[in-house]
């Protein structure tokens, strides 16, 4: 069995391209089902975002998988390949699983370190395992991807600092005031960064809202909008000392305000600080501002000087979070490696039984004059005197699949205990229980009457173990 | 063994150890050793309160006051009100500084300084004394705090004015929530020291010895205390900027540490 992944992104594909390879969330069961029938696909997921698109699947043989996918896809979206195969990129086995954690961490976003991509796999994953298109390999990856992801975001810093300019400028503003209950916010010019700087500190609890523009009327619009007083110019002068925070944007050619206006509205002020940003160009505020006392002045190149330190912070914590990762894969590695030796005790308990059963016939018949008491406690001995037997080697077997030459040690497991010939009927029965699978080959819906496949791994596993 | 007491060494060890882990939160953010470190931190408590409760019961009628029980005793106020603070309020960094300035003060007493001050022959002002050297120790505790919030305060202060963004600027409480704690302590700590003064005037006056009033001791704590009435003064009437109100502490409790030295000097105030 093999993991494999195909797909697009922000990054090997333009938007005008993204948006052609999209899935809408009512059409996902769909696509879930259809590719699960598709040829050589034994599970899948679908994850569809706006900035990627990937399917996730487990396969059989891994030679012509990439294909099978492709096809669904040209099939899917009504467009021939040749369109969209340089877009795409495809990842297999430890390295797919790699890809899944990276994203699900928020690593591989366009803003590393975002969290709502863990939502989203997770979403995608929920999705796939209601529609049984998942099995026990994508039941355990994906799980192990939405859990590592979870860790990665409260051991690390990662998803903590602002990576936008208006959000940078909230982030300081909480480094000055804490929260900013009771704060008055002050916005010069009702432009659109300064309204949206003023929209996350509104969010983020500013109680009280004051906007200045040159046109009345454009101040009114915005007061409203975050239920503020408008102010004309010479009154917000006047009135400078009582904001808390102020945002300034006017797209005026000369300083707004200048040092000793701010002096004196801080002499109004006592000891509390009064925060500017000023986000226009050129700039309203005069820059001898800062050195009024308590006052904290940043323009744009500031802020871009945070977000850029936040990034390298973000980057830096990623580092951690690829340390994660590789243990994850080791603890993937070391559980698949221990899946495939669940047949082979099956197989073993199974042929246990079956001698038991066989003696305990013959037994009767040779001695037909026990009674049922009697019967009882030879039954329980014999069955206590098999299981014991079958214990070490069933302890070994789990420890010795976990080492390095597991496969070998299976194998003689196998020739040992001589069960072949079970693995092999065990193999029939669950070949007999489940439909083959076929490759998609029209545009037509393929109507599902038969029970899909319950354990496709435990039946590859027993392929692995019989071919080896 | 570091001192003759198994208990008080497991202390210094655990106390150390805990130190370690918050010094690599510290360095760089580690929740785990955050935890650890808080964890060694609860048992230190544990041992000092053991400690102490012990030290007091088998000296009960309290004859010999030594510095060793101070220290000890300040040592444990440090450390519970750290305790506290990273319980309801988590400020960074904060539980590390004052914890670090808790280790020096139990290490202190490695140096086995003074055998004790008997208080046979002051039987009369003996529970004056008690209420005295309570209330300093308190004072001392809320004021060292006030100085730890004057330090966060001036450095935080600078780095935004300077417009340095760094990972300490990130994990530093807010300016507000400095100034208001830096304030609170303030206010604890001055009347704490007030009070703890105005007994021990009132012990001296008691015992009629009017020319200790001009020991050096006696003075030095006197500016000490009007320089902290002046800095509390100056910021809730006069409305000055933090920085300056976080200098002051800072400068008046460099006084006070100060006239913590001075009590070799001093003819009545000493540890023999």
């Amino acid at each position: 069995m093999h993991i494999v992944v195909v797909g697009l992104n922000y990054r090997t594909a333009p938007v005008e391209v993204r948006e052609r390879f999209t899935f809408a969330e009512r059409d996902l069961p769909e696509a879930l089902l259809q590719l699960k029938q598709t040829k050589s696909i034994m599970e899948c997921v679908i994850v569809a975002t706006c900035n990627r698109t990937e399917l996730y699947a487990v396969v059989d043989r891994h030679q012509l998988c990439g294909h099978y996918i492709r096809n669904f896809m040209e099939q899917w979206f009504k467009l021939p390949r040749q369109q969209f195969t340089n877009h795409l990129y495809m990842y297999e086995g430890e390295q797919a699983i790699d890809h899944l954690f990276r994203v699900t961490s928020g690593l591989d976003s366009m803003v590393i370190g975002e969290t709502q991509i863990l939502g989203q796999v997770r979403n995608a994953f929920l999705l796939a395992q209601e529609h049984k298109t998942t099995g026990t390999l994508f039941n355990m990856v994906f799980k192990q991807a939405v859990t590592l992801a979870k860790r990665a975001h409260s051991e690390t810093s990662i998803g903590e600092t602002a990576v936008s300019v208006s959000y940078a400028a909230v982030e300081l503003g909480k480094r000055i005031f804490g929260h900013f209950g009771g704060k008055t916010v002050m916005i010069l010019g009702a432009g659109k960064m300064s309204e949206l700087t003023a929209k996350h500190l509104y969010a983020n609890g500013i109680e009280r809202v004051i906007v200045v523009n040159r046109t009345y009327d454009r101040a009114v619009e915005l007061a409203d909008k975050f239920n503020g007083v408008p102010y004309s110019m010479a009154d917000a002068i006047d009135r400078l000392h009582e904001a808390d925070i102020l945002i300034s944007s006017t797209g005026s050619e000369g300083y707004v305000l200048n040092r000793k206006q701010v002096a004196a509205a801080m002499a109004k002020r006592k000891s509390r600080p009064l925060y500017m940003i000023d986000i226009a160009v050129p700039r309203d505020l005069d820059p001898t501002i800062a050195s009024v006392e308590n006052v904290f002045l940043y323009d744009i190149d500031d802020l871009e000087g945070i977000v850029e330190s936040n990034l390298e912070l973000r980057r830096q914590e990623a580092a951690k979070i690829d340390s994660l990762i590789a243990i994850e894969l080791d603890v993937f590695r070391q559980w698949y490696k221990t899946l495939g030796v669940v047949p082979l005790i099956q197989a073993l308990q199974e042929k246990a039984v079956t001698i038991h059963e066989e003696t305990m016939s013959s037994l009767t018949k040779k001695l037909p004059n026990l009674d049922d008491r009697e019967m009882k406690v030879i039954r329980k001995l014999t069955k206590s005197i098999v299981n014991q037997m079958m214990q070490d080697p069933i302890l070994r077997i789990k420890e010795m699949a976990g080492e390095k030459h597991s496969d070998e040690a299976m194998d003689m497991f196998v020739k040992l205990f001589a069960l072949e010939d079970t693995i092999t009927q065990g193999k029939e029965k669950l070949r007999s229980a489940s439909p083959e699978p076929h490759a998609v080959t029209s545009t037509q819906r393929v109507q599902r009457n038969s029970p899909s496949m319950k354990v496709p791994a435990v039946a590859s596993a027993i392929a692995a173990a019989v071919t080896h | 063994m570091v001192t003759q007491n198994f208990l008080y060494d497991a202390m210094l060890i655990i106390y150390a150890l805990s130190l370690l882990f918050y010094f690599s939160d510290f360095v760089d953010r580690n929740r785990r050793a955050k935890q650890m470190g808080t964890g060694l931190l609860i048992f230190v408590w544990v041992l000092q309160t053991v400690f102490l409760v012990h030290r007091i019961w088998s000296h009960l009628d309290m004859t010999t006051l030594t510095l060793f029980e101070n220290l000890l005793l300040f040592s444990w106020l440090l450390v519970t009100i750290s305790l506290v603070i990273s319980r309801f309020f988590r400020i960074e960094f904060l539980v590390f500084i004052v914890n670090v300035v808790g280790f020096a003060v139990l290490a202190l007493n490695l140096f086995d300084i003074g055998s004790g001050v008997s208080l046979a022959r002051w039987e009369i002002v003996r529970k004056l004394l008690y209420a005295h050297i309570s209330l300093m120790i308190c004072a001392y505790a809320a004021l060292m705090i006030n100085a730890i919030f004057s330090g966060m305060y001036l450095f935080l202060h600078r780095r935004l004015k300077g417009k340095q963004w760094t990972q300490s600027v990130r994990r530093l409480p807010s300016l507000e929530m400095i100034d208001r704690y830096m304030c609170r302590c303030a206010l604890i700590g001055t009347p704490l020291l007030m009070m703890s003064l105005a007994i021990a005037v009132t012990s001296i006056l008691t015992e009629g010895r009017y020319g200790l009033l001009l020991d050096l001791k006696v003075l030095a704590s006197l500016l000490a205390l009007g320089l902290y009435i002046g800095t509390v003064l100056q910021r809730h009437w006069f409305g000055g900027p933090s920085w300056k109100t976080a200098r002051w502490n800072l400068f008046s409790f460099g006084v006070l540490l100060l006239n913590l030295f001075l009590n070799h000097a001093s003819s009545f105030h000493s540890w023999s």
